[in-house]
């Protein structure tokens, strides 16, 4: 009789395994919609969403302005674990309704906590917003303007690196060789008015000449406190030197004059203790041979781009209602930046682009995946006798 | 013969149903390890083993809907020291799996991550953070932000492992002593 109980379970598993390699090689013939709804795959991907839908209002002055209502940003992800180990995870960005960008993409292999290894589309690890920049984990509609003029966030090239946590230590590092900024490709892409922020390449069919090491460390031994230490390295990339014979000095200094050499330091903190909150940057950034890059390309780069903010905030719902759901949160920040911090060439200083702002505002966060925010920006440059430009924001963001 | 068939039924439902969903009895080798270097922290001089829990039929559904794998009793010549509770929870795309170590009065002695998944957010198993939970019992908030600070960049692996303690706390009183 035992033999018999044997027999059929071992036809059990014998049925049980063909099924499953049945089901494996159907798995490519299946398109992603009907992989997605298989049952044995549920647990394997994971679909999210952040997105945030903005209106901005100009206002305070003598002259009339239009409101401007855009659907900001709607940002799919998609991770997908291959085993234990492997998941590869993926941002698809639809920016102003009609941009289609990557947000991230990369393959992660998690050797063990200490060691992970990707490659792919990364995040730069830069300050704060660049990796943490969803709508409902940051106050204000509009992100700091110091992680849009000084750190152009959101940032992110094709390169590969590793990643871990040292938990006894409270000590978490990334380190990456990722593609650099493009300062030249027939035209110069550095200018004060933005800094760097039209040299992302953003992965679309980018241009290399020079790897760049991007790394981060942060520190959480302290309970309720993250601080980071970022620092970005690296020449520009440019397409100068095609075709330049490397012997010919002339060409090659040239060529040599469409490329900077940047060096990026960041300083983050976040800071929470229970209903009060706080963060704050800094940003320093230094760029070599601007000189000869801005005659070059008859751009205008600072020789040394800075910014700083510190925000603070507190959630008053705990007081009106203990339901933990909710929050309702104002908050206020201070950012101060300049994308021509440092000039050799006086000529060139445009104090329209030494700025102060001053924003303040309200988010009411009806569960923790969903908020909907309004504030106030006040805009200051150091021109003189210019007026602040009054911003009013409002919009909703989600993140699921 | 009729219940010796009926008997070859459940055995081949049984193996299907296990080769089908897996088997999430005893602690993998490497979690194991993990769980005997930490009774050895907490306990010393003591020799204390781990004895799986039953948990009965009134409870089970609970037990499975707050992600925990298995409960044991701790176990030291023969003295019940106190309980350990392997679970999982959520983190942002994959789960993670953690041990909570209880007293007899069920008071929280150490909570543990014996295996992060995600690249990001593995500071949930920072030392220092899970030391916030060491004491908490059934009359705590047990809540982040509360009782409980967060880590930044790590909000969603903070959060779900603070309320896994909050909902393990609160079964294992209703498990042990029927409150």
């Amino acid at each position: 009789m035992h033999h018999k109980l044997f027999l059929v379970a071992f036809m059990a598993l014998l049925i049980q395994n063909s099924l499953y390699s049945q089901n494996a090689d159907t798995t490519f013939s299946q398109n992603a919609a009907n992989t997605l709804l298989t049952n044995a795959e549920k647990n394997r991907v994971t679909m999210g969403m952040y997105a945030e839908i903005d209106y901005n209002q100009q206002f305070g002055d003598s002259v009339k302005h239009a409101g401007n209502l855009d659907a900001h940003r709607l940002v799919l992800l998609f991770a997908y674990k291959f085993t234990n180990r492997a998941t590869f995870v993926t941002e698809i960005e639809v920016e102003h309704v009609s941009e289609i960008y990557i947000e991230q993409a990369f393959l992660n292999v998690k050797v063990n906590d200490k060691l992970n290894v990707k490659g792919g589309m990364l995040l730069i690890p830069m300050g704060i917003i660049n990796e943490y920049h969803e709508p409902t984990i940051r106050n204000g509609v509009e992100r700091p303007n110091v992680d849009q003029y000084i750190v152009p966030t959101t940032w992110r090239e094709i390169g590969l690196g590793i990643s871990g946590n040292f938990n006894n230590a409270s000590l978490a590092y990334q380190l990456y060789i990722v593609n650099g900024f493009i300062g030249y490709n027939g035209e110069g892409k550095f200018r004060g008015v933005d800094g760097y922020r039209k040299g992302r390449q953003k992965g679309a069919e980018s241009v290399i000449s020079s790897p760049n090491l991007s790394a981060k460390l942060d520190y959480y031994g302290i309970p309720g406190l993250k601080i980071g230490l970022s620092g970005y390295f690296g020449k520009s990339q440019t397409t100068a030197f095609n075709g330049v014979n490397p012997d010919d000095n002339y060409l090659m200094e040239t060529a040599d004059s469409s490329v900077v050499s940047i060096a990026m330091l960041g300083v983050d903190a976040r800071y929470r203790y229970k209903n009060f909150t706080a963060r704050g940057e800094f940003i320093y950034s230094n760029n070599k041979n601007t000189a000869a890059y801005n005659q070059y390309t008859g751009k205008d780069l600072g020789e040394a781009l800075l910014g700083f903010y510190v925000e603070a905030a507190y959630d008053f719902w705990p007081m009106i209602a203990n339901n933990t759901n909710h929050s309702l949160t104002p908050f206020v920040r201070i950012e101060k930046y300049n994308t021509q911090q440092k000039m050799t060439d006086q000529s060139l200083i445009n104090n329209a682009y030494n700025r102060f702002d001053l924003v303040t505002g309200l988010g009411f966060w009806i569960s923790p995946g969903a908020v909907v925010k309004a504030d106030y920006q006040m805009l200051v440059n150091k021109v003189p006798n210019s007026n602040a430009v009054n911003m009013f924001n409002m919009g909703i963001g989600i993140w699921f | 013969m009729y219940s010796n068939s009926l008997h070859f039924k459940f055995t081949l439902l049984a193996m299907v149903f296990i080769m089908a969903f897996g088997y999430s009895g005893p602690l993998p080798s490497s979690h194991l390890k993990k769980v005997n270097k930490e009774l050895k922290q907490l306990w010393p001089e003591k020799d204390v083993k781990i004895k799986p829990f039953l948990i009965d039929n009134a409870n089970s559904q609970l037990a499975e809907n707050i992600g925990i794998e298995e409960v044991y009793a701790l176990v030291s010549d023969g003295n019940e020291l106190g309980f350990m509770v392997y679970f999982k929870v959520a983190s942002k795309f994959d789960v993670f799996d953690l041990a909570l170590f209880y007293d007899t009065n069920l008071l929280i002695k150490s909570m543990k991550v014996l295996e992060y998944r995600e690249d990001h957010g593995g500071e949930v198993g920072s030392s220092r953070w899970l030391k916030q939970f060491i004491g908490l019992g059934k009359d705590d908030a047990i809540r982040l932000n509360d009782d409980i600070q967060g880590i930044s960049g790590a909000t969603i692996s903070c959060e779900s492992a603070t309320k896994g303690a909050k909902d393990i706390t609160v079964f294992m009183n209703k498990l042990v002593k029927d409150e």
